[in-house]
């Protein structure tokens, strides 16, 4: 993967540096630096407003990122891709305004054990509101989702299953075609956390038939401060907007407002024009690639990962870390050593990953850790960079033995 | 910079006064939920004077070092003084010139479960 690299202009500043945390943030791909940067310097103004020519350029480059992202998820027209500053913002809308008006008291929303924060916090904000009751799918000891368990917990009261495509702290991949058939038997709606998956496999929303599906651009190789939310038509649609402002009305009079469609009843304010456009930059790098061999390489750093970390005495890691059903990051600890700690000293010599519960503090609690650390990886790592990770780990444990 | 020097490790793997103290006048509690680290800060105290002083938990090196260092510190010391041993003295008592942001907070916990102890009394 060699050239892909040479497509990250950040290792041109930084070629020493081993980049091991592209789960928390990618690193920027040069077409969507250069798509950002063109639109501040060629056609910076605001969207959806100006009637000169820049303005309608901006907005035209601003709007054709929704026709990238229906391509980019398969999604079966581009006035459902809703435009967020993230997953957190996606997460928190389907929470907020599907939750809200559809959950009821004794309602029940099935959520699994390795959920981030992002996508456990909103629902428990709006099951306080509703009274509706929150369920948690366990895991197998090998950090594969229970799928037993799962169905098992689905109830004639499911009315939402919101799951994480790939866990952020154990790698673990979800089999997103069972849970969606498992929840339609008893008519449940299926929201995706792909805040991880994206960057990992490519997506297609209408062979999985999820509902609602989520995710963040600086985790997908596109700037920070920009995300898509999916969802179905009629359920975007019949949903009330959560923010009020410029953008996301039809009309205003002196009492009330009549809502915009979708998608731009859920984007008030002047959007993140320039992130946007970097995010569509983004997308399109990923469909360019060769999914199979950016797999293929994927699997052997995780091998070469594993394996290495097999011969460490010292290294307890959380999970199987078996190819395919897990993929993209593996936590672990140094036995006896806080994890800021081991993360600390890799950074001080080079080696950048993050350590602590990864926002998902009730998964660490089931690892019986307040703190892990964590190795991910993204289309520019190689070989190397996991000798140095392994490289690194033996001074740590020399260094605090 | 180096921030894992030979004395913050040796602190990390040998910590000073970590123990009980079931004569203790003023104690108090602190965690620090980011990375887990918590500690149980204890004083005997006797005419306004530190007589002894102890901890209990656990967390990172330089939150163990620091719990080791400042409980050293404050043996001996006038109660009213112990306002002013804030972060800069137990840095400088540390020896570690400057600390990221990321890691303050680390250096800190027993600092303010020390003045937390003091003032609850
Ligand atoms: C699985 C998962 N969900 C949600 C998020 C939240 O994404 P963001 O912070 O971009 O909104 C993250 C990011 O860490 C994640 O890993």
């Amino acid at each position: 993967m060699k050239n892909l690299r040479d497509r990250f202009p950040f290792f041109k500043q930084n070629s020493a540096l081993v980049y091991l945390d592209s789960a928390s943030t990618s690193q920027r791909v040069d077409s969507a630096l250069a798509a950002e940067e063109e639109f501040y310097l060629r056609t910076n103004a605001n969207v959806h407003r100006g009637l000169y020519p820049i303005a309608e350029q901006a907005t035209e480059k601003y709007e054709g990122v929704r026709e990238i992202a229906k391509r980019f998820l398969n999604a079966p027209a581009p006035s459902i891709i809703v435009f967020t500053r993230g997953t957190t913002e996606g997460l928190n809308i389907v929470a907020q305004c599907w939750g809200r008006a559809h959950l009821k008291k004794g309602d029940e929303v099935l959520l699994t054990l390795m959920e981030h924060h992002s996508n456990w916090v909103p629902w428990q904000m709006v099951a306080k509101e509703t009274g509706a009751v929150l369920k948690f799918c366990p895991l197998r000891q090998s950090g594969d989702l229970d799928y037993e368990a799962f169905e098992k917990m689905l109830g004639p009261k499911t009315k939402m299953v919101s799951i994480t495509g790939l866990s952020n702290v154990l790698g673990t991949w979800v089999d997103m075609k069972k849970i969606v058939t498992l929840a339609r038997t008893v008519g449940a709606l299926v929201c995706v956390d792909a805040a991880q998956l994206v960057a990992h496999e490519p997506i297609d929303v209408q062979a999985l038939d999820v509902d609602f599906l989520a995710f963040s651009s600086h985790k997908i190789y596109g700037p920070t401060g920009a995300g898509i939310l999916y969802g179905k038509a009629e359920l975007l649609n019949a949903m009330n907007p959560w923010m009020g402002g410029g953008d996301m009305i039809r009309s205003v009079s002196l009492e009330s407002s009549e809502w915009n469609e979708v998608p731009y009843k859920f984007e008030a304010g002047t959007p993140n024009i320039a992130g946007v456009i970097g995010m569509g930059a983004a997308m399109e790098f990923l469909m360019e690639q060769d999914w199979k061999a950016l797999q293929a390489h994927e699997k052997t750093l995780l091998e070469l990962l594993t394996e290495e970390l097999k011969r460490l005495p010292f290294v307890e890691v959380y999970g199987v870390q078996k190819w395919p059903t897990h993929r993209a990051a593996v936590s672990f600890n140094v036995k006896g050593v806080h994890a800021h700690d081991v993360a600390a000293v890799l950074g001080e010599r080079g080696v950048c990953v993050r350590a602590g519960h990864h926002c998902a503090m009730p998964l660490h609690a089931w690892l019986k850790t307040p703190a892990s650390v964590r190795a991910s990886f993204g289309v520019y790592n190689t070989e190397a960079d996991v000798r140095a990770l392994v490289g690194a780990l033996k001074q740590v444990n020399t260094l605090f033995s | 910079m180096e921030l894992y020097t030979e004395t913050i490790i040796d602190l990390a793997k040998n910590p000073l006064n970590r123990r009980d103290m079931e004569t203790a006048t003023h104690t108090a509690s602190g965690v620090n939920t980011t990375c887990g680290d918590h500690v149980r800060l204890y004083l005997r105290v006797k005419n306004g004077v530190v007589e002894d002083a102890s901890w209990e938990g656990d967390g990172c090196a330089i939150s163990v070092a620091a719990a080791s260092v400042l409980t050293e510190e404050l043996k001996g010391k006038r109660v009213r003084t112990l306002a002013d041993f804030d972060k800069a003295a137990l840095m400088s008592v540390m020896e570690i010139p400057t600390l990221g942001p990321a890691r303050v907070k680390c250096l800190t916990l027993s600092l303010e479960t020390l003045h937390n102890a003091i003032s609850e009394s």
